[in-house]
């Protein structure tokens, strides 16, 4: 692509591909997008605009599946094991040494790390420290190159979901797409308080953030993995093969 | 059908992509034929049926009804509004940054791919699942303009490495065993012969990451359009949807326009169900939200999202009864659940791009009946396929429909129309069709003569081989004739017993 392009809310693209696909096809301005909608209204046997109705209620009783009054640590550590995850419960005190001792077991020498600043964020780096890892600078290389030639990648996470073991992260400034995804471990530094009962739950919270939600939300549930051979389970098929939680319990 | 895309040197295209009218026989014949395909596409799929049932039930217990009507419903609704909720996704995900295309047929498709691949100037693509790509048949088009699309499911990227076609729209490679990766993969990427999946996945692995760095173009599927925000939502176990929307500057997004959703708060529910019902998981590994391209102060991900709107017969199917059909979210569960798609080997037996139930079902209305007049009635109508819907299609009833259509239309042959015109006749006439049960009775009776053996009531006969039409049902089960008095004789004498 010849042209850098901002991106960002509501700015459209500039240059060479913008101007090719304004002739092509139906684009979803002017008459295209009408002409489009009117054969969408014709099967539906409407003849205008209608205002947007109200859906079906999502019955909370009904879809809901893990309260709040539950105890929500112990379920999604449950979960989280069931799904391939290796949790390991901890403090933030001894989180530097938690760290090392994992980053060990994972023979992970060279890390890349995507976390938001606070209290956590310093316990990481000062177990990266101590234990005398590498962080390799995601930002000194274009797109997601800098993760394909670490052994680990170690994010905190937006959420954790209880209900599946799940663990949620977000692009943005201080969080890369790829930390989690590219190198063959993953390591997330969970806080108790991040975990929310049930998935209805995540939803609420992004609809919350509105505007300024991510571009790029992933929901995490274990190590990447397949059965297309056979029906064999095999893991660490594209994303990491290894995923495991720090969960520091008393934050 | 586009010569240019019969060229295409993708073998198995010809597999889903059939001569027309397509003719199901002889590819039944062949499958039925061949044990050990039989035995694997068995195996996978009663396997995936009964975890499906098995998590439903852990999961939600005596919910699971609600929660598929309440799915049904909203689905329904959705579609009952769709110009709206469509025009609503279109406003809000070009909010966020993202070039929305609508695209009215399979042409208007790949014509608006391949001119964002051209003016990208990209020369390799890496993609992940999408079923509108292969209903469109994109592939070979962006290799003609010399883009190299490699498919990054495993599955599918071996499918493509031996020129093969999916069998299943989820599973695409339950017909193929691992001696035929270790053949493709020696073959097509030198590496040596390994029949360990292990290694092969590894080797895989090493491949495909090689082209996730080098690949400037990304397509993608969407499992779901949320019209709120305008997000698209990728269900992937491996994580190549990942890769493939996040690494490269452009990222172009296919989806039919059925899969739109109204709020975020609804992909709780299917999220809760998707998984469950395609592979007896509880949510697949990573369920990727996608809210336009990157944002200012993002380091990486898509500098460019083009989101494309497929009709491709759509709105066809959204005019009067056929629209339940576009609730399906594509989880797999109805072909797992169906015994004729076991028996006849999966998928490439339909010749579509969709197969099993939800395949018989639409496939007649997007391509013609008189094109797929087999497909509906390749079903015992027994039922399963509607109980395994986590949105509750009722597919038997769509699939009646479509046989009587065949039958309005004359795409029925000469000896079926002959013979239930017969047993129309003999059905309103009382005094026929006591005669013709006469018959039946006494033709049973005399064959079943011959054979013996004690019947478990009555004084019916066992008859363990019929001769002409009746030879095939005898082959693998015994008749039972009527007995030597019908029920309504039976019933005057006892009437007249009865009587002072």
């Amino acid at each position: 692509m010849t042209r850098e392009d901002e991106g960002g809310r509501g700015q459209k693209l500039a240059g060479p591909l913008a101007q090719r696909t304004l002739a092509v096809g139906t684009r979803a301005e002017g008459r295209g997008r009408e002409d489009f909608l009117v054969r969408v209204r014709a099967a539906l046997n409407r003849h205008g605009r209608e205002h947007v109705p109200e859906p079906p209620p999502l019955e909370e009783k009904l879809v809901r599946r893990v309260s709040a009054e539950e105890d929500l640590v112990a379920r999604f550590a449950e979960r989280a094991a069931g799904a391939g995850v290796k949790v390991v419960r901890t403090a933030m005190r001894a989180l530097p040494a938690e760290l090392g001792a994992l980053l060990e077991e994972l023979e992970a020498r060279r890390v890349t790390v995507s976390l938001s600043e606070s209290p956590l964020a310093a316990q990481v780096h000062a177990g990266l420290a101590a234990a005398r890892r590498t962080v390799v600078d995601w930002r000194a290389e274009q797109g997601l190159e800098a993760h394909y030639d670490v052994d680990a990648g170690i994010t905190d996470v937006v959420a954790a979901i209880a209900e599946t073991g799940s663990l949620v992260m977000a692009a943005d400034a201080q969080h890369s797409r790829g930390t989690h995804l590219v190198p063959p471990a993953h390591v997330a530094v969970v806080r108790a308080s991040d975990i929310v009962p049930d998935l209805i739950d995540i939803f609420r919270r992004l609809r919350e953030a509105g505007q300024g939600m991510s571009a790029s939300t992933v929901i995490v549930t274990g190590p990447s993995k397949t059965a297309d051979i056979e029906g064999i389970l095999i893991t660490g098929v594209h994303g990491p093969g290894r995923v495991a939680v720090l969960l520091v319990e008393d934050s | 059908m586009n010569p240019a895309r019969r060229a295409s040197d993708r073998e198995g295209a010809h597999l889903l992509d059939p001569p027309l009218p397509f003719e199901m026989r002889p590819r039944i014949e062949r499958a039925l034929a061949d044990a050990r395909l039989q035995a694997f596409v068995n195996g996978a799929t009663l396997e995936r049926d009964r975890g499906r049932v098995r998590v439903c039930q852990e999961a939600f217990g005596a919910d699971l009804e609600a929660l598929r009507e309440l799915a049904g419903q909203v689905k329904q609704h959705t579609l009952d509004h769709l110009d709206v909720y469509l025009e609503q996704f279109i406003d809000q995900a070009t909010a966020a940054g993202a070039h929305v295309h609508l695209a009215a047929d399979a042409n208007e498709a790949n014509e608006i791919a391949l001119s964002l691949a051209r003016a990208s100037g990209c020369k390799l693509c890496v993609k992940s699942k999408s079923m509108v790509t292969e209903e469109i048949g994109l592939l070979p088009r962006l290799q003609e303009i010399g883009v190299e699309t490699i498919e990054t499911d495993l599955g599918e990227f071996i499918i493509q490495l031996d020129k093969d076609a999916p069998s299943h729209i989820v599973t695409p490679m339950i017909h193929k065993d691992r001696s035929a990766v270790a053949r493709a993969f020696q073959r097509e990427l030198g590496a040596p012969y390994t029949e360990d999946p292990e290694e092969l996945t590894r080797i895989a692995r090493r491949y495909l990451r090689a082209k996730y760095r080098e690949a400037g173009l990304g397509i993608s599927g969407a499992n779901f359009l949320v019209a709120e925000t305008g997000t698209l939502v990728l269900c992937t176990n491996e994580g190549n949807g990942s890769f493939c929307v996040s690494g490269p500057r452009l990222h172009v997004a296919f989806a039919g326009i059925e899969k739109v959703i109204p709020r975020l708060e609804h992909l709780s529910l299917f999220l809760k169900l998707l998984a469950r019902s395609a592979t007896a998981q509880a949510i697949t590994v990573y369920t990727t939200m996608i809210t336009g391209p990157r944002r200012a102060a993002d380091h990486d991900g898509p500098k460019a999202l083009h989101i494309v709107l497929a009709d491709n017969g759509r709105t066809h199917l959204l005019r009067g009864e056929s629209r339940e059909l576009l609730r399906c979210i594509r989880c797999g569960a109805c072909l797992n659940a169906c015994p004729v798609y076991r028996k006849v080997g999966g998928g490439h037996a339909y010749g579509a791009v969709y197969s099993g139930p939800i395949g018989a079902a639409i496939t007649p209305l997007f391509k013609g009946l008189a094109n797929y007049r087999d497909l509906p009635q390749a079903s015992s109508l027994c039922g399963a396929c509607a109980e395994a819907c986590p949105v509750k299609i009722d597919l038997p009833r769509h699939l009646v429909r479509l046989r009587q259509r065949a039958v309005e239309g004359h795409l029925t042959g000469f000896f079926e129309r002959c013979v239930f015109r017969l047993w129309r006749i003999v059905l309103e006439r009382s005094r026929l069709y006591r005669v013709a049960t006469a018959m039946q009775r006494v033709f049973l009776r005399a064959i079943g003569a011959r054979a013996g053996g004690k019947p478990p009531h009555g004084d019916g006969r066992w008859v363990w081989r019929a001769p002409g039409l009746l030879r095939g049902w005898t082959s693998q089960r015994d008749l039972l004739s009527p007995p030597s008095r019908g029920f309504r004789d039976w019933w005057r004498e006892r009437a007249k017993e009865d009587k002072p």
